[in-house]
């Protein structure tokens, strides 16, 4: 249980933007997985997993009201400011991913962040390969985007 | 970028970046970009969020097993009254004064008797068959369901 609920925990904080989100969301997997151990394959746990995190982000992202944001941790007072301007870059990025199209966030998500590999992504997104590729360059278009306009902004 | 392209595709866009300005620039940038994502830190699941799932887990465990203690306690229970029965009745029969019978009604108290007991080794013969048909074979099922779902757990 250990080695997912990382996984699970990370992608739905940064699909959902919220902890408490994520944490009610990594709650409801590990359990649904529990109750369905003797019907998930041996090999396909990691799988089954990764995708009803996401069913169940889409679910929770569908049901939210229009107008609720990302909530982030205050910045400490007493952190340095190197430290601070590091996590002003990182809530930067975190917010251009928030802003990605639902599933370019998904694939950007269980690429970048998750690590994993173009042909796992494709079976816990249901998609092709072609498209995985396709939404991944896309998704780091608009990221890019995103960024650059945000720095001239500042 | 994401090392998934096949060897000869790599040396072929590693060519075409040291002689096409263009594109070498948007590589650096989907490098920055990348490197930028990386940076972000693993989120790490709290512990709160796992006790919370054992609590449900061992919650809907018990549950699960009160159902068919009830079915066992119901066999249990007609098996021994089943015994109890014969045992009164063994008991009556063997036990019943007969000091001014003649031998023939001697002879079919002790028929009587022997009837009982049969009755009684009959009951215990049904309620072992009540025992091994009903109860162990469940039994061993759900012990092989725990060890199995143990097996997985330790796996997950």
């Amino acid at each position: 249980m250990k080695s997912y609920q990382d996984p699970i925990y990370g992608y739905s904080f940064y699909m959902l933007g919220n902890r408490e989100d994520a944490e009610d969301v990594t709650q409801e997997v590990l359990i649904k997985a529990w109750q369905n151990i003797d019907s998930i394959g041996k090999g396909s746990i990691k799988n089954w997993i990764m995708k009803a995190t996401k069913n169940l982000c889409i679910d929770r992202l569908r049901h939210r009201r229009l107008g609720q944001t990302l909530k982030s941790d205050p910045p400490c007072p007493r952190e340095p400011e190197a430290i601070v301007e590091r996590r002003e870059i990182q809530e930067k990025v975190r917010e251009a991913i928030s802003k990605l199209p639902l599933t370019l966030r998904s694939t950007v998500i269980l690429r970048e962040i998750q690590g994993l590999k173009y042909r796992e992504i494709s079976k816990i997104l249901e998609i092709p390969l072609s498209s995985v590729k396709v939404q991944l360059w896309r998704g780091r278009t608009l990221l890019r985007q995103a960024l650059s306009s945000m720095q001239n902004e500042l | 970028m994401d090392g998934e392209c096949p060897r000869q595709v790599r040396k072929e866009i590693k060519a075409h970046l040291r002689n096409c300005p263009l594109c070498r620039e948007n590589w650096q940038e989907a490098v920055e970009l990348r490197g930028l994502l990386h940076s972000l830190p693993l989120e790490r699941c709290p512990s709160s969020v796992t006790d919370n799932v054992w609590v449900e887990i061992v919650g809907k465990k018990k549950r699960f097993w009160g159902l068919p203690s009830l079915d066992w306690r119901a066999i249990m229970g007609l098996a021994s009254g089943i015994l109890v029965i014969s045992l009164l009745i063994g008991l009556h029969l063997h036990h019943r004064p007969s000091p001014t019978y003649s031998s023939d009604q001697i002879a079919r108290g002790k028929a009587g008797t022997e009837l009982a007991l049969a009755y009684y080794q009959h009951a215990i013969q049904l309620s072992t068959d009540i025992i091994e048909r009903e109860m162990i074979p469940p039994l061993r099922n759900g012990l092989n369901k725990i060890f199995k779902t143990f097996e997985k757990r330790r796996n997950l």
